[in-house]
């Protein structure tokens, strides 16, 4: 009976949980320096930590508000990196329909993406190529974006102030 | 114990099932929460209101007034018989129903709506402008529509008494009636070899003179036709009654599997047909395209950046910093060979034939091709063959249809 009780408590917490969620899944629930959607990712040669934060989840339309966060393999950050970013859909066979562009922010290994959109739902790439005195290295994150518009219940992060 | 179990159970699953409740406002219309949302996405009741920072003119009445005359007047063209009007019909949902444009010559583009063209980002089948105000400046000059040259225009308005005075309490003084008169005929900076040499010769001041008249036709022609709303539909209809609650048959249930059909991803019409205009309002290869003789987005890639008359130009009311679209514009010739913008399939059912060069006569011609065209087949173009059998095809048609106007 006391496993019962467990699972039920269990369960209740997750729903609980899952109510709340939905409650706040407004993507303008996000506060200003928060991001609501972030990926992290080691580059192909294992020199650099990414992290690509974003304001809202990706979205079909709108110029997308992200930032990167570059470290080495010492979690250190790097601020001098020259950046290009690339993307599309493969299984459509098109890339992105802007030419976003990357540029440092603020001098501590956080740099600002504008000119970001996407223009289908569906399973986009997202890369980077990143040069700096050390080497250059890529990553490409990998990510499904979805036309209706989901809860936004990642663990918010904080996004320096563009 | 058992007792508080199940009473613990049936209050989280109460809590539960009245957040379902209150996400799914409609309940009881045949639809999934996912499902609900994609359709209420298409709805018109979520279209913003049109805006264009590069011309401050686009709300006023007055500039609306003068551009409404603009779009109607026959004189602004070379032979007297070509206005604006001539291929964006009223009667016919201001389109032709021509599979290219016939003005002064013959176009080899099909003409588009103007209903909700203001909503536009980019313009012309391959966004070679980046506004309206702009784009109603092209066809006037084109040899194929009006054909009328620069000074032609700028001297026939800034004379006509009505025209000056209307365009003098928009736009403030226009140049003297003696500087105007001196401007000389057929001069334009494209053109044949004398009309280019003449324009040539005026000097820069009166070049901008000349200039800025023209980009002001243009604003006021884009007043006039951002009052061309996109159409109501019934398809509106259905999800507004549904949204209220009420057990609506405004859609037949062929036209609600037609529907059900159109948001499924696997036939893709939702990749590119999306939002309140059913358009993601971008550019792309559906196998259209025609190497060495039109290649659509990929061949103007230049021309839309140094467009003298764009969101950087001298004409523009934006702050240049502002011209984000034109900033970060895709400038790869190679992913854009063959791509033309998405339009809009509000009234599709009343606006054929279809695809930029006219080239498909009916919609169900259309879905043919989306099932069967080659370069589809072949894997060059931005999506895959879809697969509809005849019911499934009839329902999709009979949906489409529900996107057509609905008379007042």
């Amino acid at each position: 009976m006391n496993k019962f009780i467990l699972k039920t408590t269990l369960l209740s917490s997750c729903l609980l949980s899952l109510v709340a969620c939905q409650a706040e899944q407004a993507p303008s629930a996000a506060t200003s320096n928060q991001a609501a959607w972030e990926l992290t990712q080691t580059s192909s040669q294992g020199l650099f930590k990414v992290q690509l934060m974003c304001k809202h989840l990706p979205s079909v339309g709108p110029f997308q508000d992200c930032q990167l966060a570059l470290t080495n393999g010492q979690d250190q950050a790097i601020s001098e990196a020259k950046i290009s970013i690339d993307g599309g859909m493969p299984s459509h066979g098109h890339g992105l329909p802007t030419a976003p562009v990357v540029s440092p922010l603020d001098g501590q290994g956080h740099y600002r993406i504008d000119g970001l959109q996407y223009n289908m739902p569906g399973a986009w790439l997202l890369g980077f190529m990143i040069k700096t005195s050390v080497g250059q290295d890529k990553v490409i994150f990998s990510f499904e974006i979805s036309n209706i518009e989901k809860a936004a219940c990642a663990q918010p992060s904080h996004l320096p102030a563009s | 114990m058992r007792t508080a179990v199940a009473l613990t159970c049936f209050l989280i699953l109460s809590l539960s099932l009245s957040s379902c409740a209150e996400q799914d406002k409609a309940a009881g219309h045949p639809w999934t929460p996912s499902e609900w949302s994609l359709i209420q996405s298409l709805s018109l009741e979520n279209l913003p209101a049109a805006t264009d920072s590069s011309n401050r003119y686009l709300n006023n009445p007055q500039a609306i007034q003068l551009g409404s005359e603009l779009f109607f007047d026959k004189r602004l063209s070379a032979n007297g018989q070509v206005s604006c009007a001539s291929c964006h019909q009223p009667e016919k949902f201001f389109s032709d129903g021509l599979t290219t444009a016939q003005a002064i010559g013959s176009g080899t583009r099909n003409t588009p709506s103007l209903l909700g063209a203001a909503w536009n980002q980019w313009f012309f089948w391959d966004g070679r402008k980046d506004s309206l105000w702009s784009q109603a400046l092209a066809p006037l000059e084109d040899p194929k529509e009006h054909n009328i040259a620069r000074t032609d225009l700028a001297k026939l308005v800034l004379i006509d008494a009505d025209y000056r005075q209307k365009y003098q309490a928009l736009f403030g003084s226009p140049p003297p009636l003696a500087d105007i008169q001196a401007w000389p005929v057929d001069a334009r900076p494209s053109g044949s070899i004398e009309q280019m040499k003449t324009w040539k010769a005026l000097s820069d001041q009166q070049r901008k003179a000349i200039d800025t008249s023209f980009a002001n036709l243009g604003k006021s022609i884009a007043a006039y036709v951002s009052t061309l709303k996109p159409v109501s539909t019934r398809f509106d209809q259905y999800v507004s009654e549904v949204k209220a609650g009420k057990n609506t048959h405004l859609l037949n249930n062929t036209e609600l599997a037609g529907l059900r059909l159109f948001i499924d991803p696997k036939q893709q019409c939702l990749n590119c047909h999306s939002g309140p205009l059913f358009t993601n309002q971008s550019f792309h290869s559906i196998g259209t395209g025609e190497m060495g003789k039109d290649t659509g987005r990929a061949a103007i890639i230049d021309q839309v950046r140094f467009d003298r008359f764009n969101c950087w130009g001298d004409f523009s009311d934006a702050p240049k910093e502002s011209c984000t679209k034109l900033q970060y514009m895709q400038r790869n010739r190679h992913q854009l060979i063959g791509a033309y913008k998405t339009p809009s399939l509000r009234n599709v059912g009343n606006t054929a034939p279809y695809f930029h060069n006219g080239s498909k006569l009916s919609l169900a011609d259309v879905l043919d091709h989306y099932m069967n065209a080659k370069d589809i087949q072949a894997g060059r173009a931005d999506l895959k063959p879809i697969s509809l059998t005849s019911t499934e095809k009839t329902a999709l048609l009979a949906f489409l249809q529900t996107l057509n106007a609905v008379q007042p």
